[in-house]
C-alpha cells in the first residue's frame, strides 16, 4: 500500500465508518469495516503513526470485535458474520471467538487498563472455519485465525478460552516488546502468552492462583487421545501421553532445555521453564494471580522486555521490576527470585543485574 | 513416489512425521495427490522471507521420484494457497498412516 493511499484511508473519519457498520446494508457495512480495518491497524504502527499523529487520534475505551467465516476456504478474512453488538449467531465457533475476545479485552482492559492489543482500541478481527480439518489458532500479525480441528485429535480451536486469550497477547507482544519468533525470544513470546492466556480464563472464572488449572488448551484434544490439555504451566511435560501423537515434550528446569531447530527453536517447547517460573511465582504469591504476579509479567512485558531479550534476560528484568512496584527487598521481589531459582535461573545477583539490560 | 513428510510448530506443536510412498495408496488417494503435487510445483516456489508468524506451522517436505529427490522446507504462512493445500493433503494422508 503506498504512503498516499494510507492518507487516505483516514480521510473518512472513523465514526462515519462506524455508523455505517451500523445502520448500512451488508455490502456497505462490509466495505466499512474493512476501511475502520486498515485504519486501526495503522493506528497500532508506531511509525506510521508518527507520520499521521493528529489524523491517528481515535476515541478510546471501546470493546470492537469482528467475526468473519472463512468458510473452510483459505482466504482471510472471509466473510463478515457478526459485529460489536450484533445478536448470537447459530453458528457456536461465531459466538465463542466473539465472546472469548470480548473476555480477553475485558481482562486488559479492568485489570491493567489496556484498551486493546494495542492500547489504541484496535477492533480485534477473528476468523473462524479457516481451511478443512485445519488443527491450528494463530495470530498473523493483523487477526486472530482459528481451524476446525481434524475432529479426530484436535476440536474446534474457539472452544477453549485461553487458546484465544493466547493468541490475542501475540498481538501485545508484537505492539510492545516485538519478541523475535525464534529460539528463547520466541519462547518468551510463547510464554507471556500461555501466561496471560491462562490469567484470561482465571480472570473469567474468578479463581484464585491455587484453584486454577494451569492448564493451557485444557479440553482441545478428542477423547482419542491420552491427555488432558497441551501444556501445563504447573508441571510441564506432563499435559499429554498418547500413541499416536506422543509426549508433551516441554522441560521444567534449564538443565533440560531442548536444542531443535524445529517449533522455530522450540519456542512451545522451552516455553515450560519460564512458564514454571511463573506457576511458582503465583502460587508464592496466593490470591488472584493476575493482581501481583500478572502485574510484574505485564509491566515487564511493556517496560523492559526487547526483541531478543533471552531467558536469563527476562528472569532479572521481572526482578527489578518487582523491585520497582513492591520495594526493593519485598516479600514479592523475594518470591520472584525464588520462583526462577526452581528453573535453575539466578537472579538478583550482580551478573543477572548485569544480563538485564532492558529498555529504560 | 515417496514422500516424507514432517509438520512441526502451530499453536499445539504436535509434530506430525510420515512416510508416504504413493504406490501404496488405494488409486484415488495416489491420484489425489499427484493432483496437489502437480498443482502446488513446491519445487517452483520463490524464496520466502524469513520473518516467522505465532504459531505458524513449519514443514519440511521431501519428494522423490525416479527424476531424484528435492527437499523443501518453509513455513505455513508464507507458502501459497496451492502449496496450503498439498500441505493439507499430505497431512491427512500422513494422520491416516499414524493411526492405522
Amino acid at each position: 500500500m503506498c504512503e498516499l493511499h494510507r492518507a487516505i484511508c483516514f480521510i473518512v473519519p472513523p465514526h462515519i465508518h462506524e455508523n455505517v457498520t451500523r445502520n448500512g446494508n451488508e455490502k456497505q457495512k462490509e466495505r466499512a469495516y474493512q476501511a475502520l480495518n486498515v485504519s486501526a491497524h495503522m493506528r497500532g504502527q508506531r511509525e506510521i503513526l508518527n507520520t499521521f499523529a493528529v489524523l491517528a487520534t481515535t476515541p478510546t475505551g471501546t470493546k470492537r470485535r469482528t467475526i468473519y467465516n472463512a468458510q473452510n476456504g483459505l482466504t482471510l478474512p472471509g466473510k463478515l458474520v457478526r459485529g460489536e453488538g450484533d445478536p448470537k449467531s447459530n453458528d457456536t465457533s461465531i459466538n465463542e471467538a466473539y465472546d472469548g475476545s470480548g473476555k480477553t479485552y475485558d481482562f486488559y482492559n479492568k485489570v491493567f487498563g489496556r484498551n486493546s492489543i494495542d492500547d489504541r482500541g484496535l477492533r480485534l478481527d477473528s476468523s473462524v472455519h479457516y481451511r478443512r480439518n485445519f488443527n491450528n489458532a494463530f495470530w498473523n500479525g493483523q487477526q486472530m485465525v482459528y481451524g476446525d480441528g481434524d475432529g479426530q485429535i484436535f476440536q474446534r480451536f474457539t472452544k477453549i478460552i485461553d487458546v484465544i486469550g493466547h493468541e490475542l497477547t501475540h498481538g501485545v507482544t508484537q505492539y510492545e516488546a516485538g519478541l523475535v519468533y525464534q529460539d528463547q525470544p520466541g519462547a518468551l513470546n510463547e510464554h507471556f502468552s500461555d501466561v496471560f492466556g491462562s490469567l484470561v480464563k482465571q480472570y473469567a472464572k474468578t479463581q484464585k492462583a491455587k484453584q486454577a488449572d494451569w492448564l493451557i488448551g485444557e479440553g482441545i484434544f478428542t477423547p482419542n487421545v491420552h491427555g488432558t490439555a497441551l501444556r501445563s504451566m504447573k508441571a510441564p511435560g506432563t499435559a499429554y501421553n498418547d500413541p499416536v501423537i506422543g509426549k508433551d515434550p516441554q522441560p521444567a528446569h534449564m538443565k533440560d532445555f531442548v536444542n531443535t531447530t524445529s517449533d522455530f527453536g522450540g519456542v512451545h517447547i522451552n516455553s515450560g521453564i519460564p512458564n514454571k517460573a511463573f506457576y511458582e511465582l503465583a502460587i508464592a504469591l496466593g490470591g488472584n494471580a493476575w493482581e501481583k504476579a500478572g502485574k510484574i509479567w505485564y509491566r515487564t512485558l511493556l517496560d523492559k522486555v526487547q526483541p531478543n531479550t533471552q531467558f536469563t534476560q527476562c528472569a532479572a528484568m521481572t526482578y527489578e521490576v518487582a523491585g520497582t512496584l513492591y520495594g526493593t527487598g519485598s516479600a514479592e521481589q523475594k518470591a520472584v527470585k525464588a520462583a526462577w531459582a526452581v528453573v535453575g535461573i539466578a537472579v538478583g545477583t550482580t551478573l543477572a543485574a548485569a544480563a538485564a539490560g532492558g529498555r529504560r | 513416489m515417496r514422500i516424507s513428510f514432517e509438520r512441526t510448530g502451530g499453536f499445539g506443536n504436535v509434530p506430525l512425521r510420515a512416510e508416504i510412498d504413493t504406490e501404496q495408496l488405494p488409486p484415488d488417494r495416489k491420484q489425489e495427490l499427484e493432483r496437489l503435487i502437480e498443482q502446488a510445483r513446491p519445487f517452483d516456489q520463490p524464496r520466502q522471507s524469513a520473518t516467522a508468524t505465532p504459531d505458524d506451522y513449519q514443514y519440511e517436505v521431501k519428494i522423490e521420484d525416479s527424476s531424484g529427490a528435492k527437499t523443501i522446507r518453509t513455513t505455513d504462512s508464507a507458502a501459497k494457497d496451492e502449496l496450503k493445500l498439498l500441505f493439507d493433503g499430505l497431512g491427512e494422508e500422513a494422520l491416516r498412516k499414524l493411526r492405522s
